[in-house]
């Protein structure tokens, strides 16, 4: 696939992801969508701690939308400030493009 | 009392590229020094498609050693204090032709002399020496724990607020904990019942939404059919109090909010719900609790007791109560 990449959250004994793979690039709603999916997943204690480096991964998305995309490679961790234990959010394009308008 | 660099590098633009070449003579020179051959180039995007920096120092540098398939990553935060703040780890980042994936050192820092000095400290290790990934995870755990480095300190009896309006508060369930309860059910002497959710923090204080609650609602709460953002959105009495706790002996701030101009950012996401108990047993655990305090009441105070029809039907209600709990 020409276009790949995954959204993470980690740190504190979590690795959950949600990730694409696909011939066109994903858009800003595939995004979100994917970020969403994550939160929802991930146990509630854990959404709630990231719940910043969520938002502030939706921002990146969305500003990314805004400016043409996001070529790779690309990777990116949230939320600002030190991230104790770990505990964030990371958006990676790992090749291609994504967060197309 | 640390030394600051580039301090306003996320305001202005030019110091921002300043900022950025300084990180590349600091690794550059920390090449030649050590008299290593190692061939690096620049590795991540941090321009979006058209070409629009991001100047976020996220990352702020960024290099890629192929012939080690190991890589830096510099991400540099906002100035907060005047300590040294500092965190680092290992990751691991996909290449995208196969599974083989690039060993990464990720630093974050608020750039000073001291902060960067450990920076390079750090990248040596990981590229100049190579050295493996558990002796270089020592090292981050050792120079991380160096108590020059701001932690972020918190003890049990700061979570609550003391001194305010809500009165002196006791936890009843802890829902959420992460390293401390985050989301948990309170109750003061006189028996109100207040949910409470953990929403930020700062180097020196947390911040709470409390929420005063009937019992029927947490019951209904702590079943899951009303979910966290309701909880707080929709009060019963349409008010919330923002409250900040700090990790000294500060008084806790309080502050009423009304439910319409709650920030969006202080409430839990819409959908988040509790779930795991009954309404029968938590209408058991809540009227235990309630219970055993009038009990006790009654004991230290017989004779204040008058005898009457509604204290009659209570009494029998705390029998069938107590009968069903033993079945």
């Amino acid at each position: 696939m020409e276009h790949r990449g995954r959204i993470q959250a980690q740190g504190g004994g979590l690795e959950a992801s949600e990730s694409w793979s696909s011939s066109t690039p994903p858009t800003k709603q595939e995004g979100l969508d994917l970020i969403d999916k994550l939160e929802r997943k991930i146990p509630l204690a854990e959404a709630m701690v990231r719940k910043k480096a969520f938002e502030q991964a939706r921002t990146f998305v969305e500003r990314a939308t805004a400016n043409g995309g996001a070529d790779a490679q690309v990777s990116i961790s949230f939320p600002k400030g030190i991230k104790v234990k770990g505990i964030q959010v990371d958006i990676e394009v790992i090749k291609g493009k994504a967060f197309v308008p | 009392m640390v030394h600051h660099l580039f301090k306003d590098f996320l305001e202005n633009q030019e110091v921002y590229v300043l900022n950025e070449n300084d990180w590349k003579d600091q690794f550059d020179n920390l090449l030649s020094q050590n008299g290593t051959s190692l061939v690096c180039r620049e590795w991540l995007k941090t321009r979006f498609s058209n070409g629009v920096k991001f100047f976020d120092g996220n990352p702020i540098f960024s290099v890629l050693c192929p012939s080690l398939n190991r890589a830096v990553r510099i991400i540099q935060e906002e100035l907060t204090n005047d300590h040294l703040v500092i965190s680092a780890w290992l990751d691991e980042f996909p290449t995208g032709d196969d599974q083989e994936t690039i060993k990464e050192l990720v630093i974050v820092l608020e750039l000073s002399e001291e902060s960067r000095d450990l920076a390079k400290g750090l990248i040596k290790a990981w590229l100049v020496e190579n050295a493996g990934c558990e002796e270089m995870q020592n090292l981050i755990d050792k120079e991380m724990t160096s108590p020059l480095i701001h932690r972020h300190p918190r003890q049990l009896q700061h979570l609550l607020p003391t001194h305010t309006f809500l009165g002196s508060l006791t936890i009843m369930e802890v829902h959420v904990f992460y390293d401390w309860p985050r989301l948990f059910t309170c109750q003061n002497a006189c028996g109100q019942l207040f949910l409470a959710v953990w929403f930020d923090e700062t180097e020196s204080a947390d911040f709470w939404l409390y929420v005063n609650l009937s019992p029927q609602r947490l019951v209904a709460i702590r079943t899951g059919q009303i979910d966290l953002y309701d909880a707080f959105r929709g009060a019963e009495n349409h008010w919330v109090y923002q409250v900040t706790t700090y990790y000294d002996e500060r008084v806790s701030q309080i502050e009423a909010v009304s439910c319409d101009t709650i920030d969006e950012d202080w409430l839990p996401k819409p959908g988040q719900r509790l779930s795991g108990a009954s309404p029968t047993e938590l209408i058991y655990g809540i009227s235990r609790e309630i219970l055993e305090q009038v009990l006790q009441q009654l004991v230290d105070q017989p004779f204040k007791i008058e005898k009457s029809a509604a204290n009659e039907e209570w009494g029998t209600n705390c029998k069938e109560w107590e009968t069903k709990r033993a079945a």
